[in-house]
C-alpha cells in the first residue's frame, strides 16, 4: 500500500522504485565500475607483457625480468613456434580480461538481466577453455619444440596434467554454465514484464 | 479464439477511474491502462483477484473469450 500510495499520487516516484528493484544496487555498480577500470588495466598490462616476452624470445634478449630457459638452444624455427603459441596463450588471457571488463561495464550500468550479459559470460567461458586447452597442451608442445632439432631418439615428449588446468577447464565450464542460466533468465524477466 | 479484457466495461459501471482502481489494487495506473488496452501477455492471479475484490466482480466480468 506504501508504493500504491505513492502512485496516486506521484507516478515518477514509482517509476524510480521499480527501477531500483530491477537494477543492481549503486554499491555494486560502483564495484563492477572498479573493477572495470583494473581489468582495463589487466589487459594493457599483460598485451605489454606479452610483447615483451615474444619480444625477449625472437632477440634472445635477456629483458631482466623475462627469465627463458633454453634461450640460447633454440633454433630460429623452434623459437619462432614458441613465439607463435605464447602470442595465442596471450590473446586467450586478453580475451578473457577484455570480456570480464566488458561484464563489469554492463554490471556498472546497473542491466544484469541482460541478453549481452548473458553472452558476455560465454564469450568469458570460452576466452577461459581455450586458455586452458592451450595450459593443457603448453607442456607437450613445448617439449616438442625444444627438441625438435635433436637427433631422432633424443627428442622429447611431455603430458602432463594438474589441478590448475582442471581448475581453469571447471571455471570455464561453470562460467558457462551461469551464461546458459543467465540466458534463461533474460528471457524470463522480459516474459514477465508482459504480465500484469 | 483470443482473450478479451472489459475492464473498462466494469469501471463504467461501478462509476471508478483507473487512477482510482490502481491506487486500490497497488499497480501502475499505466499497467491498468495496458490491461484495459490489451496491450499485456497476461494477468497475475494475484491481480486479478485483487481487481474483482475491488471491483466486486468475477473475472469473467473482466475476460471474455472472443472467436
Amino acid at each position: 500500500m506504501y508504493l500504491a500510495n505513492h502512485l496516486l499520487f506521484n507516478d515518477k516516484f514509482f517509476v524510480l522504485v521499480r527501477q531500483d528493484m530491477t537494477q543492481l544496487p549503486s554499491r555494486t555498480r560502483q564495484l563492477s565500475a572498479v573493477f572495470r577500470v583494473l581489468s582495463l588495466v589487466s589487459v594493457g598490462g599483460f598485451a605489454l607483457f606479452a610483447l615483451l616476452v615474444v619480444f625477449a624470445l625472437v632477440t634472445k634478449s635477456a629483458l631482466g625480468f623475462v627469465a627463458l630457459e633454453h634461450r640460447d638452444e633454440t633454433g630460429v624455427l623452434a623459437t619462432a613456434l614458441l613465439a607463435a603459441f605464447a602470442l595465442i596463450g596471450a590473446a586467450a588471457t586478453i580475451a578473457a580480461l577484455w570480456y570480464t571488463a566488458r561484464l563489469f561495464g554492463i554490471y556498472a550500468k546497473g542491466e544484469p538481466l541482460s541478453v549481452e550479459a548473458a553472452d558476455t559470460l560465454r564469450l568469458i567461458a570460452f576466452a577461459l577453455l581455450a586458455k586452458a586447452g592451450l595450459a593443457i597442451l603448453s607442456p607437450i608442445y613445448t617439449s616438442l619444440v625444444l627438441s625438435i632439432d635433436a637427433l631422432p631418439g633424443a627428442r622429447s615428449l611431455t603430458v602432463s596434467l594438474d589441478m590448475g588446468q582442471l581448475g581453469l577447464l571447471l571455471a570455464a565450464g561453470l562460467i558457462y554454465t551461469v551464461g546458459v542460466v543467465m540466458r534463461q533468465a533474460v528471457d524470463i524477466a522480459a516474459e514477465n514484464r508482459g504480465f500484469v | 479464439m483470443q482473450i478479451v479484457v472489459r475492464l473498462d466495461v466494469m469501471l463504467a459501471r461501478r462509476k471508478m477511474k483507473s487512477r482510482e482502481l490502481a491506487a486500490q489494487v497497488g499497480i501502475t495506473e499505466q499497467n491498468i491502462s495496458l490491461l484495459k488496452s490489451g496491450k499485456v501477455k497476461g494477468i497475475r492471479f494475484e491481480t486479478l483477484a485483487r481487481i474483482c475484490e475491488v471491483l466486486d466482480c468475477q473475472p469473467g466480468d473482466i475476460l471474455e473469450a472472443e472467436a
